[in-house]
């Protein structure tokens, strides 16, 4: 009996064993041929993802749920909308202090190629942004469209979202500037602070009581070209304490985002 | 009911892997424990992995480390002696 036993084990340990090694195997063939494992498995997952999005969009399941999807519909939009009045107000004062003409917010067809547009390269965005444990997400534009590693991945407004961390033929990752446990020194109102990122184009800084910061303050990053990261969106303060809390975010939702514009790094 | 066993592990297993493109990345955690605490599931490095492979960038953060592989072969390792002790399989 102790004898199968020990066996079993012996048996389950080089199961093990051989899991870890073509594990790392794995992952150290994929380093040494430059990522060619990974950029096959976005590729399927890219597709994946693709196909779930167009048959979210094409099935209403209007049948089985007919107010709540009409409801939902009337939030979503009524969302953008506000989203997008926020960001063309945030817009408008970036580019009234740059002193530079107010960028036209391109109408993009349902396309999922790559556009050069005047904003720079107009790329969809081909997976979710939610789902990564490193604050990244992947677009569909490459080395082959002109991306390079280090551009700039902006929103239509010209807020920066994030950097290009891998380019790919026809894909890119993209790392957001302001991810989870990321920290980001950026000036706000005239004061340098240090941003901790939050995910999902937020961040959040504790500044002294005197230093002043209102709602709709924009965030600019010096080491990013002094382009603008955030919004300032919620000011907490305690009437005990000798500072506050400044949080900034994106003035559009990152997560339903469909379209970036890549900029070439100055 | 225990032709229903290896499905349930089946549909884990495939659970994880689509939580890797659609989920939050807690949900696959959840997962990979969970195949790890019941099974000797040796699909969770390999989960562990695809998330990696999926999302890792190579800047940043402040160091790159396949956290979700090095996770799964850790849980699959710790989960081993800890399963054999509470007789699960």
């Amino acid at each position: 009996m102790k004898n199968l036993l020990r066996k079993n084990e012996g048996r389950a340990t080089r199961f093990l064993v051989a899991t870890t090694v073509i594990v790392a195997a794995l992952f150290i063939a994929d380093l040494a041929l430059g990522g060619l494992l990974r950029e096959r498995i976005r590729a399927v997952m890219s597709g994946l993802y693709g196909a779930a999005s167009a048959i979210e969009s094409r099935v209403p399941l209007a049948y089985l749920f007919a107010s709540r999807t009409a409801l939902q519909q009337q939030v979503i939009q009524l969302r953008s909308e506000v989203e997008m009045l926020k960001e063309k107000a945030a817009a408008y004062d970036v580019l009234r202090a740059d002193d530079a003409s107010l960028r036209e917010i391109l109408h993009l067809a349902s396309s999922t190629r790559a556009l050069p547009t005047e904003n720079g390269i107009a790329a969809p965005v081909t997976s979710s942004v939610r789902s990564s444990p490193y604050g990244t997400f992947l677009i569909g534009a490459g080395s082959l469209e002109g991306v390079r590693k280090d551009d700039f991945v902006v929103t239509s407004g010209g807020f920066l979202i994030g950097i290009i961390s891998d380019a790919q033929a026809h894909r890119s990752v993209v790392s957001e500037v302001l991810a989870p446990g990321a920290h980001v020194e950026a000036t706000l109102g005239g004061a340098s602070l240090s941003f901790d990122g939050l995910g999902n184009g937020a961040g959040r800084t504790t500044i002294s009581r005197d230093v002043d910061a209102r709602m709709g303050d924009i965030a600019f990053a010096p080491i990013f070209s002094q382009q603008p990261i955030g919004l300032v969106g919620t000011i907490a303060t305690s009437s005990a304490g000798a500072s506050k809390e400044v949080y900034i975010e994106l003035p559009v939702n990152v997560s339903a985002l469909r379209y970036v514009y890549v900029i070439p790094r100055p | 009911m225990s032709f229903l066993v290896p499905s349930v592990r089946f549909l884990l297993a495939a659970g994880g892997i689509l939580a890797t493109i659609f989920a939050p990345w807690w949900l696959v955690a959840l997962i990979m424990t969970a195949l790890s605490l019941r099974w000797r599931a040796l699909e969770v490095p390999f989960i562990g992995l695809a998330e990696d492979f999926l999302w890792l960038p190579s800047i940043g953060i402040p160091l790159p480390l396949p956290l979700f592989t090095l996770f799964g072969i850790v849980i699959m390792w710790l989960c081993e002696p800890l399963r054999r002790r509470l007789l699960l399989s």
